[in-house]
């Protein structure tokens, strides 16, 4: 859930900027920072790291 | 500072559609985070606990709202809506913050208790999630008082 949470203040950050920085529309700045989210979240997984028991 | 403070006229100016999706939406990753952690475990199902699936729908109504607002002002409003969703995100931003203080809280502390372990991350996501606010504020103002000093200057 840590990872999670990490991940997700990533995504918040990510989106912010897409919208005021990219101009792109909530839905496609909300989908695109999806992959933040998904690179953020599975790293330590993806790497072998325990992440909780 | 400015109090934060509960305004239940703002509930009247979302139409009930809107709650309903963030309803089916909040019930179907928490049914998705389920099946998840009792497929692959509690660690993994534990990453779905903060999918963004919620922001995802909230800042796309925002953006649709303000739009919408701004349009029978007889305005675009496309730069409003960004705007408002952008500060949804931040707010969610920090909400993140405080939720990774309510996870490592609430895992040092369940072995002991359960429910103090609850009640304890409650605080403690509460504690820094206005903690991030209030510093975020603060930031901002002398950010903003900097940008403000050469202008007065000259």
């Amino acid at each position: 859930m840590m990872y999670g949470a990490a991940a997700l203040a990533c995504y918040s950050f990510v989106l912010c900027q897409l919208l005021v920085r990219c101009h792109l529309s909530a839905v496609y700045a909300s989908i695109l920072a999806l992959a933040v989210w998904l690179a953020v979240a599975f790293y330590p997984l993806v790497i072998g790291l325990e992440v909780g028991k | 500072m400015i109090p934060v403070r509960l305004c239940l006229s703002a509930l009247k100016q979302t139409c009930w559609h809107e709650y309903a999706l963030r309803f089916v939406l909040g019930g179907a990753a928490t049914v998705l985070t389920g099946m998840i952690g009792a497929r692959f475990g509690a660690s993994v199902g534990g990453l779905f606990l903060a999918l963004p699936a919620l922001l995802c729908a909230s800042a796309t109504l925002i953006d649709r709202h303000e739009r919408l607002a701004k349009r029978r002002a007889g305005l675009k409003g496309n730069r409003r809506g960004r705007l408002a969703a952008a500060l949804d995100a931040v707010g969610a931003g920090l909400g993140s913050i405080g939720l990774i203080a309510f996870a490592a809280t609430f895992s040092t502390i369940v072995a002991g208790s359960s429910s103090a372990a609850f009640f304890a991350a409650v605080m403690a996501w509460a504690l820094v999630s206005v903690a991030a606010w209030w510093l975020r504020r603060k930031l901002r103002i002398v950010r903003l008082h900097r940008r403000k000093m050469p202008a007065a200057a000259t």
